[in-house]
């Protein structure tokens, strides 16, 4: 508890820098993307988001894989959204990791979300308590040029209700909703 | 048996043509033609756990079906590599990005699909299908539950909840049997497995489940306790 409480401190701190980008507006939002290979001690989503997922990669790495990470992390990925209400940010977000479901391996595939785990964390007043820890969302990377026109706008969103406190969620993959990828979290 | 013939023939050029609509296939590093036999002896000598090794003939087939033996190639969407590994796979199992996937050596890729595979053993639906033996008419074995793992344990999990080969099928209309059948039919016809030479014997479509049943599941939990008396 104290850890967190100390991890929270720095992010006060250091004003929430990072990846990770406020807004409350009620629209929707992409989740931004992080990439975690570089450690980071003020990061909200290597200390107090997903530091397990990020040991076990790194764990993974060196035992399976052989790799030397040289003080590095593995490479763990996760997209994340935060928002601003009455005083407290919220965090919410999906990682990759080989707990996820990523869809086909096959040459005649196209771009598929994956099904990841997703957590929701509250910090306020200095507190950072984990609101949601075993849920699972969609994960999809942000799209690079060597990918079809019609993934170009391919995301996974966000959007936080003030009036009410709701997150919701949803991807779209080559101008479509994915149904699986709804998902709707009350926060107060 | 001609008519057989051909038709499977065309049925597995029409799976190999089909690509996502709009993909640019690209090439990285060299272009490469690895056998059938070449991709086996690679599993053979991969992590891949032991009792699916014992089919390792139909693996190689799998691989030809993927990629024709191009270790180099991405599909323009999705997937790299001699068994077409997808990008989100590619970073978990392999640490690297698409391109220096499909830079790697065969064995390395191997050995990074291998990982996926034996970690994809162990899901809901690959359980069932080993619980249930036989699918849809078609015997469970181990190229089959390749196959599943191959096009997700999630579209695999739906083709098994719905109980029919065509309750999966990718945008293209593959479906999981589909892809355990071109995986036999492109295996090598003189295939020779090192730790297995009795399914080799058999040749390619004749798949023994034993080995895999020799090595069940762990039970599931259950609800329902029968007493020793109530049997």
């Amino acid at each position: 508890m104290s850890r967190l409480l100390i991890t929270a401190l720095v992010l006060m701190l250091s004003g929430m820098g990072g990846a990770v980008h406020a807004q409350s507006d009620g629209a929707w939002q992409t989740m931004a993307f992080s990439d975690f290979r570089e450690p980071s001690a003020n990061d909200p989503l290597q200390t107090v988001v997903w530091p397990d997922a990020i040991r076990e990669a790194n764990a993974y790495a060196s035992r399976e894989l052989k790799k030397d990470l040289k003080g590095k992390n593995a490479w763990v990925t996760a997209l994340a959204a935060r928002f601003e209400d009455k005083g407290r940010s919220i965090i919410l977000s999906t990682v990759l990791t080989r707990a996820c479901d990523t869809g086909a391996n096959d040459a005649r595939a196209g771009i598929e979300r994956s099904i990841c785990p997703l957590r929701i964390v509250q910090i306020d007043k200095g507190k950072a308590t984990i609101l949601l820890r075993e849920d699972r969302g969609c994960y999809i990377d942000p799209p690079d040029a060597s990918l079809p026109p019609q993934n170009q706008g391919d995301s996974v969103q966000a959007r936080f209700d003030p009036a009410t406190g709701l997150i919701q969620m949803r991807a779209i993959i080559g101008g479509k909703l994915i149904a699986d990828c709804s998902r709707s979290y009350p926060t107060r | 048996m001609m008519t057989r013939t051909v038709r499977a023939a065309l049925f597995v050029c029409a799976l190999l043509f089909a690509l996502p609509a709009s993909a640019q296939r690209t090439q990285f590093c060299e272009r490469t033609n690895y056998s059938a036999q070449e991709i086996t002896d690679a599993v053979n000598a991969s992590v891949l756990r032991d009792d699916l090794k014992a089919t390792s003939c139909s693996l190689g087939g799998l691989g030809r079906f993927e990629s024709g033996g191009n270790k180099g190639i991405f599909n323009g969407s999705c997937c790299t590599g001699i068994f077409q590994l997808n990008t989100a796979n590619v970073r978990r199992y392999a640490d690297t990005n698409r391109e220096g996937y499909a830079c790697m050596s065969l064995q390395d890729q191997v050995d990074a699909w291998a990982r996926l595979t034996n970690d994809g053993y162990n899901t809901p639906a690959v359980r069932r299908l080993m619980e249930l033996g036989v699918f849809d008419g078609q015997r469970v074995d181990a190229g089959f539950i390749a196959s599943c793992i191959q096009l997700g344990p999630g579209n695999c999990q739906q083709m098994v909840s719905s109980g029919r080969c065509s309750g999966f099928a990718d945008p293209n209309g593959t479906t999981i049997c589909d892809m355990a059948r071109a995986a036999r039919s492109m295996s090598d016809p003189n295939c020779r497995e090192g730790n297995n030479t009795q399914v080799c014997d058999m040749g390619p479509g004749d798949f023994p489940t034993t080995p895999v049943a020799a090595n069940p599941p762990a039970p599931s939990p259950s609800d329902i306790v029968v007493g020793p008396g109530q049997i």
